[in-house]
C-alpha cells in the first residue's frame, strides 16, 4: 500500500474539488514548477471582512500537486487571509494527512504558493 | 556483476535498484579507501609547501594530472584542468574564451541534446557579445546526423558545444564528424563528456576536440572535481577564469605574469584529496577495461528496452535506436505524471529520475513536460531492471491505470 497515494488522494486527483475558472476573480495568478513545469491557475474572491469567499484553480501536474490544490482550496474556503497567509509546509502536510519528503515537497506547496501569490495581489490593490 | 565492490549495496538492508547513474554513481571501495588514505596519511596544501608532507601531497595531486591525461589519451600534461564541475569548466571557457573571442554577429552552435549546463553559460554568451545561438535540432531517427550539423555552421561559427551522450535519451552523437565539420569552417569544439566519460573510450587526440570537459563523481569518483582537457596552444591563448593564489608568477613588476599552464587556471586551492581520489577512480575504470563496460551496458540497454516494451502505456522518449544508443533511457508512463510514477518506483525500491533532467529546451522540443529517466552503470543487472518492471506495474496498479 503505497504511503503517498491513498485512496483520498488518488479521488481528488481524479475528481478535483473547485476545478475551473471564477466569473469574476478578484484575483488570478498563474505559477509554476521549475524542476518539473508543473502548472497551476488559480484565482480567488475575497468579501469585505477579508474572507475567502471562493477558490478555483486550474493545473497541469502530478496527482499529488492536483490533490494538494484540491484538498487545499476545500479547507480555505470560508477562511480568513490572515490565517491563509499563516500557512506552510506543516499544515500541508496536516491537510493532506501525511509526511511528504524534500523531494515531492514543491509539488505539495505550489497551490499554497500561489494561493499566497493571490492574496498579496488582492492586498497590492 | 561487480555489486560487491560498492560497499553502499552491503550498508543497505532494504534491497534497491539504482539506475540513476547519470545523476551519480556510487564509490567503489577502493575509491573510499583511497580518500581515508589520502586524509589519514597524506593530507597537507599542494605546491606551496616545502616539508615532506606537503610534497608527497603535491606528488600524488599531480599525478593524478598524469592518470587523467592518460586516460583520454592528451598528449600533454599540462591540458589538464581540475575544476569544480562539469558545469565549471564549461563556464570556464565560455568566459575565459568567449569573452576573448566572440563579437557581434558570431556564432555559436549547440545541440538540441544540450543539458543545461552546456547550454545557458553559451545562451548568456551570445546575449552578453549579441552573437547567435543556433540549435541542431534532432534527425528523423532523434540522432544528431553530420548534416543537420553542416546546415547549422557557416564562416560565421566560432565554436560548437555538443554533448556527447545525451543525458536524457542516451543519444551518442559523432562527436569526431561534427569536429571534422566545424573545424572545416574554422570553428573550434568543446565536447560535454559528463555522461560518456564512464562509458566509453575517449582518445582527445583522435577526436581532435578543442575542449573535453567531465566530472568525477558519473565514473565512481568523489563529487567537486571534475576536469577541463583543453588543447594547449589553445589553453595558452586564453585569459585566466579565477584570480587569486596559484595562478599567477609575478606581480612583483609593473606587468602582471601569469602562471604556466595547468595553474593559471587552478586559482585557489584546489579539491586536492577528491582530484587524488579520482586518480583512483580512473584506475578502477581501467582494471575493468571498456571492453567489458560496453558489452554489460549494451546487454542491460537492450533488456532494458525488451522490458519496456512488455508493460502497456511505457512510452520512451527521444531514442535514437541500439546503433546510437547509451545506456540511458528516457520514458513516460501514459495517463500519468513522471513524478508520481518516479515516487511510486522510489517507494518499490527503484531509484530513477523525474524531470526534465536539467534539459527543458529537449523536453519542449519533445513536446513532453516531464519525463522518467532510468541510466545504467557496471554494477547493474537484469535483477535490477526486473524490479524496475515489478516497480512500474505496482505504480500502475497504485494510480489505477
Amino acid at each position: 500500500m503505497s504511503e503517498l497515494y491513498r485512496e483520498i488522494i488518488l479521488e481528488h486527483y481524479k475528481n478535483p474539488h473547485n476545478y475551473g475558472s471564477l466569473e469574476k476573480p478578484d484575483a488570478s495568478i498563474i505559477d509554476t514548477n521549475p524542476l518539473c513545469g508543473d502548472t497551476i491557475t488559480l484565482e480567488i474572491n475575497c468579501d469585505e471582512n477579508e474572507t475567502l469567499s471562493d477558490v478555483a484553480f486550474i493545473s497541469r501536474g502530478c496527482a499529488l500537486s492536483v490533490a494538494s490544490a484540491s484538498i487545499l482550496s476545500d479547507s480555505v474556503k470560508g477562511k480568513n487571509i490572515k490565517d491563509i497567509e499563516m500557512m506552510n509546509y506543516n499544515d500541508m502536510q496536516d491537510l493532506l494527512e501525511m509526511k511528504v519528503g524534500v523531494g515531492r515537497a514543491p509539488c505539495v506547496l505550489l497551490p499554497l504558493s500561489a494561493l499566497h501569490k493571490a492574496i498579496k495581489n488582492i492586498k497590492k490593490n | 556483476m561487480k555489486k560487491d565492490l560498492f560497499p553502499i549495496f552491503n550498508n543497505n538492508h532494504e534491497k534497491f535498484a539504482y539506475l540513476d547513474n547519470a545523476a551519480t554513481t556510487h564509490k567503489p571501495q577502493s575509491v573510499l579507501d583511497s580518500l581515508m588514505y589520502f586524509y589519514t596519511t597524506l593530507n597537507s596544501n599542494v605546491h606551496r609547501s616545502v616539508y615532506l608532507l606537503g610534497e608527497k601531497a603535491t606528488e600524488v595531486y599531480e599525478n593524478s594530472r598524469d592518470v587523467v591525461a592518460s586516460f583520454i589519451k592528451a598528449s600533454d600534461r599540462r591540458e589538464i584542468i581540475f575544476t569544480k564541475s562539469t558545469t565549471e569548466s564549461v563556464n570556464l571557457v565560455a568566459y575565459s574564451w568567449g569573452e576573448a573571442n566572440i563579437s557581434v554577429g558570431d556564432e555559436i552552435v549547440v545541440s538540441i541534446l544540450e543539458h543545461h549546463s552546456n547550454y545557458l553559460p553559451w545562451e548568456q554568451l551570445a546575449k552578453r557579445k549579441k552573437a547567435i545561438l543556433k540549435i541542431i535540432p534532432l534527425g528523423k531517427n532523434n540522432d544528431i546526423t553530420i548534416e543537420n550539423v553542416r546546415s547549422c555552421l557557416s564562416n560565421k561559427t566560432k565554436i560548437v558545444a555538443i554533448t556527447h551522450i545525451s543525458n536524457v535519451t542516451g543519444t551518442i552523437t559523432p562527436v569526431k564528424d561534427i569536429t571534422r565539420e566545424a573545424h572545416a569552417v574554422g570553428a573550434l569544439v568543446l565536447v560535454d563528456a559528463a555522461q560518456s566519460i564512464a562509458h566509453v573510450p575517449i582518445d582527445v587526440k583522435d577526436l581532435d576536440c578543442d575542449w573535453l570537459v567531465f566530472s568525477g563523481h558519473k565514473m565512481y569518483g568523489p563529487t567537486g572535481v571534475a576536469v577541463l582537457y583543453g588543447k594547449k596552444n589553445i589553453l595558452e591563448s586564453m585569459p585566466p577564469f579565477l584570480f587569486g593564489g596559484g595562478m599567477v608568477r609575478d606581480i612583483t613588476n609593473e606587468k602582471i605574469e601569469w602562471a604556466e599552464l595547468p595553474n593559471k587556471f587552478e586559482a585557489g586551492t584546489p579539491s586536492i584529496a577528491e582530484v587524488v581520489v579520482l586518480g583512483t577512480a580512473i584506475k578502477f575504470l581501467e582494471k575493468i577495461g571498456f571492453d567489458s563496460i560496453i558489452q554489460h551496458e549494451r546487454e542491460l540497454t537492450t533488456y532494458a528496452f525488451q522490458k519496456l516494451k512488455t508493460i502497456e502505456k511505457v512510452i520512451t522518449v527521444g531514442s535514437p535506436g541500439l546503433a546510437a544508443q547509451g545506456a540511458i533511457i528516457s520514458f513516460v508512463v501514459e495517463g500519468s505524471h513522471p513524478h508520481d510514477i518516479a515516487s511510486l518506483l522510489g517507494e518499490y525500491g527503484v531509484c530513477v529520475r523525474a524531470g526534465h533532467h536539467c534539459a527543458a529546451p529537449l523536453h519542449s522540443y519533445l513536446n513532453i513536460q516531464a519525463s522518467c529517466r532510468l541510466s545504467l552503470a557496471i554494477y547493474n543487472s537484469k535483477e535490477d531492471i526486473d524490479m524496475l518492471i515489478d516497480g512500474l506495474k505496482y505504480a500502475k496498479k497504485t494510480l489505477k491505470i
